[in-house]
C-alpha cells in the first residue's frame, strides 16, 4: 500500500543498520523526538527529518555492527530487558507514526476549515451593509417639469432697455413695483406638466417680457412666455440690459414670439436625477431654476430660484448645464434667451 | 569486550567531550534522544542519533559511562530506552581534557580567560 511505503522503507533501513538488540531503543528515541517535532513542524518536514536521521546515522550504525554487538548493562534490577524488534514490528511502528501524522492533519483540517468559514461569514456580514446601501432600488419617481409664469407686464413699459448693447448691467434701471414685482412663487399654484407630454407649440399668445429674474446675465434677452420658455428678444441677440424689465417692443420689433421656445429649441436636455438617498426619503420635491442660454445654444447660467437642498440643487444644476439648444434666430440673428423651469419630483 | 577502565592518560575526543558533558548535564534523564537534543541545542551542532549511539557505546567501553535499559513511557509507546549515567572515570576524563585545554591556552592572550594566568 502506498501509505505504508515510507514506513517500510524506514523499517528496512533500520533493520539493515541497527543491531537487533538496539532496534527498539533506536526506534523509540527516533519516534519520540519525531513526535515532539510534529507538534511544531509540518508533517513533511518531520518525515524528512526521520529519513535524514536514519541515513545520517548509517555510517555510525554500520561501524557499531562491524565492531560487534554491545552488551546492554542492566544496573537496575527492575529494568526491562532489551527486546529484539522484528522488521514487521518496526514497519508497523513507522507506519503507525506516519498514519498518526495524517490523522492529526485530518483532525486539524475541520478546525481550520471552520475558522476560515466563520471568518469569511463574519467579514461578509460586517462589510455587506456598507456596499448594499446604494444598491437598493430607489422608489419610482415621476419627474415633471413645471413652468413658472411670471406676472404680466404692461406692454408699453417706459423703462425697457432700448438697445441690445450688451453693456447693460453697469446701470440697472429702476423697476416699477407694479411692473417688476413677481407673484409670490409659492402662493400661486404651479401648472404641472410631465416632461414626456410637453405641449406642442399651440399655446396662448405669449406674453413677451423681460423677466426681472435675469439677475444680471449680461447681454441676455429674457423673455418669458406662458410656459416660461424663452421668447423673442430684440433680434440682435444683444438686447436689453440685465435685469431690465423692458416690455415687448422696447428691445425688439414687438412681434410675439413663439411659445415654448426653450423646449422647442432644446436639442439635448436630459432629465436631472435625484440622489438615491434623496429618493428614499422624499415624496415630493420642487426646484425652480432660471436657465439662460447663449446665442450659440449652450447654457450660460442656471440660477436656482427655489431650492430643494444644496446638494440636490447642485446635482440638478450640473445636469442642466449640460443641456444644449438650437440657436434661436430672430431676424436672422441668433439671440440668447432665458426661461424658467420648475422641476417637480414626485414619488409614484 | 568493553574495557574496564580507560587509560589514565586518555583524553576524550571533542565529540566525546560533548557527549560526556551532555550526559553530565542531563543527569538521570540522559538517554540517546535527550543527549542528541542537548548537544543540538547547546552547541548548535546537528548530530545524528547514530553518532550519539556509537559515541555512547565507545564511552561505555572505556568505562566513562554506564547504561541500563528501562521500560519506556507512554510518550514512546512503551518502547524501551537506555539511560546513561556518567561514571567517575568519565568525570575524571572530562576534567583531564578540560585541564589540558586550559594549560594549552595559557599565555595565549587571545584565548586565556581572565584569572588563568601563570
Amino acid at each position: 500500500m502506498k501509505s505504508t511505503e515510507p514506513g517500510a522503507l524506514l523499517s528496512l533501513l533500520v533493520r539493515f543498520l541497527v543491531p537487533a538488540e538496539r532496534r527498539e531503543e533506536f526506534l523509540g528515541d527516533l519516534l519520540e523526538e519525531a513526535a515532539q517535532r510534529r507538534r511544531q513542524k509540518p508533517a513533511r518536514a518531520v518525515r524528512t527529518w526521520l529519513l535524514g536521521q536514519v541515513v545520517l546515522s548509517a555510517p555510525w550504525l554500520i561501524w557499531m555492527r562491524v565492531a560487534g554487538p554491545k552488551k546492554v548493562a542492566t544496573l537496575a534490577p527492575s529494568a526491562a530487558p532489551a527486546v529484539e524488534m522484528s522488521g514487521e514490528e518496526m514497519t508497523r511502528a513507522f507506519s503507525a507514526f506516519l498514519a498518526g501524522q495524517r490523522d492529526e492533519r485530518r483532525r486539524r483540517m475541520p478546525v481550520v476549515v471552520s475558522v476560515a468559514v466563520h471568518a469569511t461569514l463574519l467579514t461578509i456580514a460586517a462589510v455587506a451593509p456598507w456596499w448594499n446601501v446604494d444598491e437598493l432600488d430607489p422608489p419610482p419617481v415621476m419627474i415633471r417639469s413645471q413652468i413658472w409664469i411670471p406676472p404680466p407686464i404692461p406692454v408699453n413699459s417706459p423703462t425697457s432697455g432700448p438697445t441690445a448693447s450688451g453693456e447693460a448691467g453697469a446701470k440697472r434701471p429702476e423697476v416699477k413695483p407694479a411692473a417688476s414685482k413677481p407673484r409670490p412663487r409659492t402662493a400661486e399654484p404651479l401648472p404641472t406638466q410631465p416632461i414626456a407630454s410637453r405641449p406642442p407649440a399651440e399655446e396662448p399668445t405669449p406674453r413677451s417680457t423681460s423677466s426681472d429674474g435675469a439677475q444680471g446675465e449680461k447681454g441676455l434677452t429674457t423673455v418669458v412666455g406662458p410656459n416660461g420658455l424663452g421668447d423673442r428678444g430684440t433680434g440682435s441677440g444683444e438686447s436689453g440690459p440685465p435685469g431690465s424689465q423692458g416690455g415687448p417692443g422696447t428691445w425688439g420689433n414687438g412681434a410675439p414670439l413663439g411659445p415654448n421656445v426653450g423646449e422647442k429649441q432644446c436639442l439635448r436636455c436630459p432629465d436631472p436625477h435625484l440622489s438615491p438617498a434623496m429618493l428614499r426619503v422624499m415624496t415630493r420635491a420642487q426646484l425652480l431654476a432660471r436657465i439662460c442660454v447663449r446665442a450659440a445654444g449652450d447654457v450660460l447660467s442656471v440660477k436656482v430660484l427655489q431650492s430643494i437642498d444644496a446638494a440636490t440643487d447642485e446635482g440638478i444644476v450640473q445636469t442642466v448645464r449640460t443641456w444644449r439648444f438650437r440657436p434661436y434666430f430672430v431676424n436672422g440673428h441668433s439671440v440668447p434667451f432665458c426661461y424658467n423651469v420648475n422641476f417637480v419630483f414626485e414619488a409614484r | 569486550m568493553p574495557r574496564d577502565t580507560a587509560d589514565d592518560c586518555d583524553i576524550p575526543g571533542a565529540f566525546e567531550q560533548l557527549v560526556l558533558l551532555a550526559v553530565a548535564r542531563l543527569g538521570e534523564g540522559a538517554y540517546g534522544m535527550t543527549v542528541r537534543q542537548e548537544i543540538d541545542e547547546r552547541s548548535g551542532r546537528s548530530v545524528s542519533l547514530g553518532a550519539v549511539y556509537a559515541t555512547l557505546g565507545r564511552l561505555e567501553e572505556k568505562g566513562y559511562v554506564s547504561s541500563y535499559a528501562a521500560a519506556g513511557g507512554p510518550e514512546r509507546s512503551g518502547r524501551a530506552r537506555r539511560f546513561v549515567k556518567i561514571e567517575r572515570a568519565g568525570t575524571q576524563a572530562l576534567r583531564r581534557a578540560l585541564d589540558v585545554l586550559d594549560r594549552m591556552r595559557l599565555d595565549v592572550p587571545e584565548l586565556s580567560p581572565a584569572g588563568l594566568r601563570r
